[in-house]
C-alpha cells in the first residue's frame, strides 16, 4: 500500500477515526441541504396557496395532472433494490471498511480470476488504497443516494435517473469490487454467487432507466424472464458439469475445494448467530452425507425454473417464480449465510437480487398497467384559450404548473442527487491525484515530528559489534532509514533505494552516511542484520551502516524519532513506519521522507529521486 | 413532470440480446474455467518421481502435539500464512513465531523440552530467519540460517544442544549449530555425498530430511533413483555411509525419504518407494538410525497426493492422502504393527491428521481463518474445537 510501510490494521485508529469524522462533516453538508429542501418545498407551497386564493382556484387541481399508477413490475424493482442500495450503504460504515477491503473483499475475489482482471481491479483497489477515507465515505453515501433516489422518485426522468445511477454505480462495483463476480475465475457456482449481486443491481437499474412505456406490454417481462430461463438454464448445467466436484459427497463427503460440500463447511464455519449457524450446521451435515442428492435436486431445480421462464406461459412462469424465490431463499439463508455475515459484508450477496429479477420480470408479464381511457378530442372550438392574464408568468407561476406531490419528490429526488454527489465529487477528485492521503502516514508513523530539530541521539551496535553514535557522525550528511531486517517487501526495496540514490549523488557521497536502524523488536541481532547486508549486497558499500541494540535501546530510538512498530498474530510481518530522515551536518533533523516504495523495483521508484535530490540539498545548505 | 415520449421496443430487444450474449459467455467462460483451483501450497518437488512431500505435517513431543499447516486463501501464495499449531491437554492453540511473514513455508522441530521453527523465503527475502522456544511458544529466540530452509517437514533437527538444518542449495546442504542459532558451520552437501562410494549406488538427487540420531550424530535422508533402498546416510570413519534398509519389493527402485524423526520407538523413516501408480510408502524403524531397521508393509498411494505427515506418540505414523477430488483418508500404523490401517473417512476439507499424545487423532480442516478440529471417536469424527486466526491477508505483497 503506498504511503505506508505496511498495511495497517483494519481497525487503525486513526483511520476510523478520520472516517467518522469524514462521515459527520458530510451529514452535517447533507442536513443543511435537507434544510434548504424544506424551506424550498415551504416557500414553494406557500406561494402556490397565496395564487390559488387570489384567483380563487383554491379547490381546483393543478395543471401538471399525476400520471396514472406506475407498472406494477417496475414499482417492485425500484423499490426494492432502492431499500437494498440502502442496505448495502448502511454496511459500508463498518469502521475496518476503509482499511478492510481491498485486502480482505476485493483482492480475495479476484484472487481467482485471471490476470487481466486483477490487473483491473488492482487499478480500483490502488484508488482506494491511496484514499481509503474518501473511498469509504463516498461509497456510503453514493449508496445511500442512489437508494434513496430510486425510493423518492417513481415517475419521470427523476426516476429513470435513478435507475441509470443505479447502473453506472452497479457496473463499478462488480468490475471493481467483484472483479465481474468471479465469472472469469475458476470453480464458478451459483450457488456461490455467480455472476455477482452488483450485476442485479445493474440489470434492475436499466430496467428502471428504461421508457416507461416500455412496460406498457408484456413484452418486457417475457423478455427478461426468458434471458433468466437460460441463465437457469446454463448454471445447472455447469452445476453437473462433471468433474467440477459438485457431484462429491457420499458419507463424509469430498474436500476438493470448490465443491458444494467444501462451500457449506466453509460458510457453517463463519461468525453469525447461534440460530442460522445451526441451520447450516444442519444442512452441512445432511449435505456431508447425501452431496450427490443435493446436487442432483440442484441441478434439476435449477433447469427446470430455467425452463418454466422460457417457457413464457404464465402458469408455468409462476411455478417458476415461487420454486425459483423457494431455492434462492433457502440457498441465500443456507450456503451464502445471508451474504454479510463472517467477515466485512458489503451487501446480502446475489440470491435476493436475482430472486427479485425474475419476480419482476413475473410481475412485469402478469401485471400490466391498466391504459388511460381513449376519449373524443372535443371540437377546437370547444377548447378553451386561456387569455394573457391567465398565463402564469415568473416563479410562482412556473411553480403553479406542479402537482404538491410531484414538487415534493422532486426536491426529494434533488436531495437524493445531492447525497450522492457529496460522496461522488470528493471521490473523483481524489482519484485523479496518485499520492497516497498523508493520514496514512499520520495513521502508520503517529504524529509527524518536528523538523529542523537536534536529531535525538544514540548509540547503536553495527554488524561488527561495534558501538555507533549519531554525534560520532557529525560532520556527515546522515540518511537514517528504519528498516526490519526479515521484512519481505519494503524494507530490501528502502534500502536499495538508499544504495541507488547514493550511487547517483556520485562523489558528494564522500560526505554521507547512509545509516539504518533494525525496526523489528524480535529479529534485531547483528547477524539478522549481517544477514540483511548481504542479501540486499550492502555489505561492501562503505558509507552504509545497519544498526542494532538491545530492546530497550531500540525502543528509545524508535519513540525519539516517531516511529511506529507494531507485531502482527498468525505469520504476519511486523507492521512499522517507513520513514527517512535527513540530518545534516550539525546533527539536525532537515527532512522527513515517506520512503515506502510502491510496487516495483527501486530503480523504478521516484523515492530514489526525491531521496537524491533531498540529500544534496542539505549537503550544499 | 413530463410523459416520457413513445417507447423505443428495440431496447428491450438488445437489451435481451446483451444479457443472452452475457449469459452465454458467462456459461462459457464458467465452463472453461475447469476444475477448482488448487492450492498453493508449498512442497518438495520430488526427484524421484515419488510423491511430493507435505509441508504439512505434525509430531508428538512428550506431552504436546506440534502440527504446521497453511491457512488463508490457499489458491493465493501472498495470503496463504504457514500455521504452527500446539495441542496440550485437550485444546489446540496457536503457536506460530511472531515477527516474520510465514507464507513462505514453515517448518518446525519439536523434542520435549523445546521447539525450533524455521521460515521459508518469500518475496525478496531471501534467507531464513529461525526462532526456538523453550515455553510452549509463550517467548521466542531468534536466530537466522545463512540460507534459505529447504521446503521439508524435516529441514530442522535439534538435539543435544546441536541445531541441524537443511539448506536448499543445488540438491541441498546440511548445515549445524552447536552455539546458537546464528553461528552455521557446513555438515555435507548433496554434490559432497554423491561423490561418497557408499551414497553413490543409490544416484542420489536431493536431500529431503535430517536428523540427530540419539548419540547426537546427524543422519541424512535423500531421494535415490535407483537401487531400492532406502537413502539414509550417516557419517563414518572415511565420510558417509549409506544405512538405510533394502526396500520389500523395491530391488532396483527409486525411493525417497518423506519424514525421518527421533521418535520413541527409535529413529523412524517415511520412505516412498517406486514411481507413478506403483509408488508406496514404507515406515523404518531402527534403535540407533544405523540398523538393523524394521521395515513396515507398503500402503499403496495410487496416485494419490500426500496431504499431510504425522509421528504419533508411539513412533508410529500417520499420513493422510487425496486421489483426485476423492474424499481423503488417512492411515496410520506403528510401531508395533506394521500393517497400515485405515481411519473412517475424514471431514471435508481435511488438509491434515495428526495424533495426540494420548493416542487419538485429530482432523485439521483449515478454512480461510478458521480451523476446525475433528476428533475420532467411537461414532466416528466429531467437531470438538472451533479456533478462529487473524490471518493478515495483505500484508505482504
Amino acid at each position: 500500500m503506498t504511503g505506508m510501510g505496511h498495511p495497517l490494521q483494519t481497525n487503525n485508529s486513526t483511520i476510523t477515526a478520520a472516517f467518522r469524522s469524514a462521515l459527520n462533516h458530510q451529514l452535517l453538508i447533507l442536513v443543511v441541504l435537507g434544510v434548504l429542501v424544506v424551506v424550498a418545498w415551504n416557500v414553494a407551497r406557500t406561494l402556490q396557496y397565496r395564487r390559488a386564493v387570489a384567483a380563487g382556484t383554491l379547490s381546483s387541481t393543478h395543471s401538471t395532472p399525476l400520471p396514472g399508477p406506475e407498472p406494477a413490475g417496475r414499482r417492485l424493482l425500484r423499490i426494492t433494490f432502492g431499500l437494498l442500495w440502502l442496505f448495502d450503504g448502511l454496511l459500508q460504515l463498518q469502521g475496518a471498511m476503509p482499511i478492510g477491503l481491498p485486502g480482505t473483499v476485493i483482492t480475495p475475489a479476484a484472487s481467482s480470476s485471471p490476470g487481466w482482471v486483477q490487473h483491473l481491479t488492482n487499478a480500483g483497489t490502488t484508488i482506494w488504497s491511496n484514499h481509503p477515507v474518501t473511498a469509504a465515505s463516498a461509497t456510503v453515501w453514493i449508496q445511500v443516494g442512489i437508494g434513496i433516489f430510486l425510493l423518492v422518485a417513481p415517475r419521470g426522468y427523476w426516476s429513470r435517473a435513478a435507475g441509470a445511477a443505479s447502473v453506472g454505480w452497479g457496473l463499478v462495483v462488480w468490475v471493481f469490487g467483484e472483479a465481474f463476480g468471479g465469472i472469469f475465475g475458476s470453480g464458478t457456482s451459483w450457488l456461490f454467487g455467480t455472476p455477482g449481486a452488483a450485476v442485479f443491481y445493474v440489470v434492475a437499474g436499466a430496467l428502471v432507466a428504461l421508457p416507461e412505456t416500455a412496460w406498457e406490454s408484456s413484452r418486457l417481462g417475457k423478455g427478461l424472464l426468458r434471458v433468466m430461463g437460460v441463465f437457469f438454464v446454463g448454471m445447472g448445467i455447469l452445476q453437473a458439469w462433471p468433474g467440477r466436484g459438485s457431484w462429491s459427497g457420499g458419507a463424509h463427503a469430498s474436500s476438493a475445494s470448490g465443491t458444494l460440500t467444501t462451500m457449506v463447511s466453509q460458510m457453517s464455519q463463519v461468525s453469525q448467530p447461534s440460530v442460522f449457524a445451526s441451520w447450516v450446521r444442519f444442512f452441512g451435515s445432511f449435505q456431508a452425507g447425501h452431496g450427490w442428492l443435493v446436487n442432483f435436486v440442484i441441478v434439476v431445480l435449477l433447469i427446470g425454473i430455467g425452463a418454466a421462464f422460457l417457457s413464457g406461459r404464465l402458469r408455468v412462469v409462476r411455478v417458476g417464480v415461487i420454486v425459483g424465490s423457494v431455492l434462492c431463499l433457502a440457498t441465500w439463508v443456507l450456503i451464502q449465510d445471508f451474504g454479510f455475515f463472517g467477515g466485512l459484508g458489503t451487501d446480502p450477496n446475489s440470491m435476493i437480487p436475482m430472486a427479485l429479477i425474475f419476480t419482476g420480470g413475473y410481475v412485469a408479464m402478469a401485471r400490466l398497467p391498466a391504459r388511460a381511457p381513449v376519449t373524443e378530442a372535443p371540437p377546437v372550438s370547444e377548447v378553451a384559450t386561456p387569455a394573457a392574464a391567465d398565463v402564469p408568468t415568473g416563479l410562482a407561476g412556473w411553480l403553479d404548473r406542479f402537482n404538491p406531490v410531484y414538487l415534493l419528490r422532486a426536491l426529494l429526488a434533488v436531495l437524493a442527487l445531492a447525497i450522492v454527489l457529496v460522496g461522488a465529487a470528493p471521490m473523483a477528485v481524489a482519484a485523479t491525484n496518485p499520492n497516497a492521503d498523508p493520514i496514512l502516514i499520520e495513521a502508520a508513523n503517529g504524529p509527524p515530528n518536528l523538523v529542523d530539530v537536534p536529531a535525538p541521539s544514540f548509540t547503536l551496535t553495527d554488524t561488527s559489534g561495534h558501538s555507533v553514535s549519531l554525534a560520532s557522525l557529525n560532520g556527515r550528511t546522515v540518511v537514517l532509514a528504519f528498516l526490519d531486517p526479515v521484512c519481505t517487501s519494503d524494507c530490501p526495496l528502502i534500502a536499495q533505494s538508499l544504495r541507488l540514490a547514493d550511487e547517483k549523488l556520485g562523489a558528494e557521497a564522500h560526505d554521507i552516511e547512509l545509516v539504518a536502524v533494525v525496526n523489528n523488536p524480535l529479529y534485531r541481532s547483528t547477524a539478522l542484520t549481517a544477514a540483511f547486508d548481504r542479501q540486499e549486497g550492502l555489505d561492501h558499500v562503505t558509507n552504509w551502516v545497519y544498526l542494532t541494540g538491545s530492546l530497550a535501546q531500540l525502543h528509545g530510538v524508535w519513540n525519539d524519532y516517531g516511529v511506529q512498530t507494531e507485531v502482527s498474530p498468525a505469520g504476519g510481518m511486523v507492521a512499522h513506519s517507513d520513514i527517512v530522515y535527513v540530518i545534516d551536518k550539525e546533527g539536525r533533523t532537515r527532512v522527513i521522507l515517506n520512503s515506502d516504495p510502491g510496487e516495483g523495483s527501486a530503480e523504478g521508484s521516484s523515492f530514489v529521486s526525491q531521496l537524491t535530490s533531498e540529500i544534496s540539498n542539505v549537503v550544499h545548505s | 413532470m413530463r410523459i416520457p415520449p413513445r417507447p423505443q421496443r428495440r431496447v428491450s430487444a438488445a437489451l435481451l440480446l446483451v444479457t443472452v450474449a452475457a449469459a452465454v459467455s458467462l456459461g462459457a467462460s464458467a465452463l472453461a474455467g475447469g476444475t477448482a483451483s488448487s492450492a498453493a501450497v508449498p512442497g518438495q518437488a520430488s526427484a524421484s518421481a515419488g510423491p511430493t512431500i507435505p509441508l504439512t505435517t505434525s509430531s508428538v513431543a512428550d506431552t504436546t502435539t506440534w502440527a504446521t499447516l497453511a491457512m488463508g486463501h490457499l489458491d493465493d501464495p501472498l495470503n496463504t500464512f504457514w500455521q504452527l499449531l500446539t495441542l496440550s491437554g485437550s485444546r489446540w492453540q496457536l503457536a506460530t513465531p511472531p515477527g516474520v511473514a510465514s507464507n513462505g513455508g514453515l517448518v518446525a522441530a519439536a523434542e520435549p523440552t523445546s521447539v525450533l521453527a524455521g521460515f521459508g523465503a518469500s518475496q525478496a527475502l531471501q534467507f531464513s530467519p529461525l526462532a526456538r522456544t523453550v515455553d510452549q511458544g509463550s517467548a521466542w529466540q531468534a536466530g537466522v540460517l545463512p540460507g534459505t530452509l529447504s521446503l521439508v517437514p524435516d529441514a530442522l533437527a535439534q538435539g543435544g544442544g546441536k541445531s541441524l538444518a537443511l539448506l536448499r542449495t543445488a540438491g541441498g546442504k546440511v548445515m549445524v549449530s552447536t552455539t546458537d542459532l546464528s553461528t552455521w558451520t557446513p555438515v555435507i552437501t548433496a554434490s559432497a555425498l554423491r561423490r561418497q562410494s557408499g551414497p553413490a549406488s543409490c544416484h542420489l538427487g536431493s536431500l529431503t530430511a535430517v536428523t540427530l540420531d540419539v548419540h547426537g550424530s546427524t543422519l541424512v535422508g535423500a531421494s535415490c533413483a535407483q537401487g531400492g533402498r532406502a537413502g539414509l546416510f550417516a557419517p563414518s570413519s572415511d565420510g558417509w555411509m549409506s544405512v538405510g534398509p533394502a526396500i520389500p519389493g523395491e530391488s532396483n527402485g527409486a525411493t525417497e525419504v518423506v519424514r525421518l524423526d527421533q521418535t520413541a520407538a527409535g529413529t523412524a523413516a517415511l520412505v516412498s518407494a517406486g514411481t507413478g501408480a506403483t509408488t508406496r510408502l514404507y515406515a523404518i524403524w531402527s534403535t540407533d538410525g544405523l540398523g538393523p531397521w524394521t521395515v513396515s508393509t507398503g500402503l499403496p498411494l495410487k496416485r494419490a497426493t500426500l496431504l499431510s505427515t504425522g509421528v504419533t506418540a508411539a513412533g508410529g505414523f500417520v499420513v493422510s492422502t487425496r486421489r483426485g477430488s476423492a474424499a481423503p483418508s488417512a492411515s496410520v500404523l506403528g510401531p508395533t504393527s506394521l500393517q497400515w490401517k485405515s481411519l473412517p473417512s475424514l471431514p471435508s476439507g481435511t488438509t491434515s491428521v495428526t495424533a495426540s499424545p494420548g493416542g487419538s487423532y485429530d482432523a485439521l480442516v483449515p478454512v480461510q481463518s478458521t480451523l476446525s478440529v475433528y476428533q475420532l471417536g467411537s461414532t466416528g469424527w466429531a467437531r470438538v474445537q472451533r479456533l478462529r486466526v487473524d490471518i493478515p491477508y495483505g500484508s505482504s505483497g
